[in-house]
């Protein structure tokens, strides 16, 4: 990881209506990071997401992206959004798919039917990376969850951006396309600064760098470690105290996170005792 | 039946078949991977409260119309963005409303009204020459637009966030697409009737969308099988003396029911 910020919010406060969601946030976020954003639903990730994309505009405090506001980043910042975004049976085949990641921002993105001439280049380019190569005259509504998914990440990644953010990308796949997809994102990392929201605790195992837990508060974990406190803040303390058990059970491979933990750094509360 | 090709109204009602068919297919495509078969809908029928409003304030029909049904598709819009889970209530509210509003202003006017059965279904027999000049000109602008913003709508229907989120006015994209629905509806309503319209509007498009993998073939498939729709329920009309209005949405149904029929046989050989 360089020294540099990818991502940086200072004093951020969004919220609907009387309902504060995300509540005086500062955190900064290196390049070359590969973050999951975790915490329970309607605790304020995909808003994160919203804010950071220019979606939503913060109601106090500034968000900078590679140094810009959000929305003038123009392709250096790829996206994924939540699968259930995309219209299901909509006639369009894995090559024009994935062409949608070149439409330019702005009013130029309306006209015409054209994209640039190295349009086509570039996508293949993007399928063969997340190997989809063999599919690109398929239409995208014949093939599996997983499969679909890797599409939506070549659409993300097609104009070679610094930053990839994905939105559960994981959320409709089955646990052998779940890990193949990280290790594609493991391999993104190389390349570029990675953001992943997610409510499932199982990416923590799968390479991730560093870990921010949101609910209303972002806290910033510079491991992929799973401490007793962290759990508290991404799920809220229970009546009988939050012991995680029930949690990590639900969880896919729970020990692989906690035998990686080192003795020199357990901390009070931490759960490993 | 050649010989009734040889009358005028019968080769009126084939020509604004196939302007409401050109019309009909590129914007009911539009509208069918949009999902916003209801909102379509909530326009056309809030659309009568202008046809009522013209007749009472003695003001052209169409320009009064049109105007009312853009604005009743620019109040849906808002809705539809802003409170995305109140929005089907507050379709069927003005959908409701507008036709009440149109019948009860037709009420209240002194001497001849239009009566609602010609508003449903039509008089596509009944078709003027400068019906059909107005329905040519729309059909250019829904061509021209659609084709100008064809990238844009292109995104927005595929993916409406991820367009967002790429920076495609997407908010900009949808007005206009609203409008240009309003404006087709109402100009179509003239012709073949408000149910027709919502049949030709949906029926073709869904019938051409599983058939395709890209929106622009999936519009010109959508004009094909409209336009056989309405050639051969005009003729059957003809032919055994029935309404063409119904015979044309009858033929329309009967298609989209071979068409689920044999999308259900191929599942199973494939």
């Amino acid at each position: 990881m360089s020294s540099e910020k990818a991502i940086s919010f200072s004093g951020v406060s969004f919220g609907y209506g009387p309902h504060t969601v995300i509540d005086d946030v500062s955190f900064d976020i290196l390049k070359g990071d590969y973050l999951a954003v975790l915490g329970p639903n309607g605790g304020g990730k995909t808003t994160l997401l919203k804010l950071l994309l220019g979606l939503l505009i913060p109601q106090t405090g500034s968000v900078e992206i590679l140094g810009l506001p959000p929305g003038k980043h123009g392709g250096q910042i790829g996206y994924m959004p939540q699968y259930t975004s995309v219209s299901e049976s909509f006639p369009i085949t894995v090559r024009d798919a994935v062409l949608m990641g070149k439409v330019s921002p702005g009013i130029s993105g309306v006209f015409g039917i054209k994209f640039g001439s190295n349009a086509s280049i570039a996508v293949e380019k993007a399928l063969s990376r997340v190997g989809m190569l063999k599919y690109i005259d398929r239409r995208v509504s014949d093939l599996s969850g997983g499969q679909k998914q890797r599409v939506f990440i070549a659409r993300a990644i097609v104009d070679e951006p610094e930053i990839l953010l994905l939105d559960e990308p994981t959320a409709s796949i089955d646990q052998a396309g779940k890990s193949s997809l990280y290790c594609l994102l493991l391999e993104l990392n190389q390349e570029m600064t990675v953001v992943m929201v997610s409510h499932d605790i199982s990416v923590l195992g799968q390479g991730v760098k560093s870990v921010a837990c949101v609910n209303r508060k972002v806290h910033l974990h510079d491991r992929p470690v799973i401490t007793r406190e962290f759990l508290d803040e991404a799920y809220g303390e229970t009546e009988r105290g939050s012991c995680p058990i029930e949690l990590i059970t639900h969880g896919d491979l729970p020990h692989r996170v906690l035998e990686h933990h080192p003795a020199e750094d357990v901390v009070e509360g931490d759960w490993h005792d | 039946m050649i010989e009734s090709l040889s009358y005028e109204f019968m080769q009126n009602a084939l020509i604004a078949g196939l302007l409401a068919s050109i019309i009909c297919g590129v914007i009911g495509a539009l509208v069918v991977v949009n999902r916003v078969v209801l909102l379509a809908g909530g326009i056309a029928h809030a659309s009568y409260g202008g046809v009522g409003l013209a007749f009472f304030l003695g003001l052209p029909m169409l320009p009064v119309t049109a105007a009312f049904a853009m604005c009743a598709a620019l109040l849906m819009a808002l809705v539809t963005m802003h409170a995305k889970e109140r929005a089907d209530t507050f379709i069927g509210v003005m959908w409701a409303g507008g036709m009440a509003l149109g019948i009860i202003l037709l009420d209240i006017t002194p001497g001849y009204n239009v009566d609602l059965m010609s508003y449903l279904f039509g008089g596509i027999l009944a078709t003027p020459n400068s019906d059909l000049v107005l329905m040519s000109i729309l059909a250019v602008v829904v061509l021209v637009v659609v084709f100008v913003c064809y990238k844009g709508f292109w995104a927005m229907s595929f993916d409406e966030e991820f367009a967002r989120a790429r920076g495609v006015p997407v908010t900009f994209l949808y007005f206009v697409m609203l409008a240009l629905i309003a404006l087709s509806v109402v100009m179509v309503i003239r012709v073949v009737g408000l149910i027709l319209v919502i049949a030709l509007l949906t029926i073709p498009p869904q019938i051409a969308e599983s058939r395709t993998s890209s929106l622009h073939t999936m519009m010109f498939l959508s004009i094909i099988f409209s336009t056989i729709f309405c050639v051969s329920g005009l003729l059957l009309s003809y032919e055994l003396d029935i309404s063409s209005g119904a015979t044309i949405i009858a033929v329309s149904v009967a298609g989209f029911a071979i068409s689920l029929l044999v999308n259900k046989l191929k599942g199973r050989v494939s």
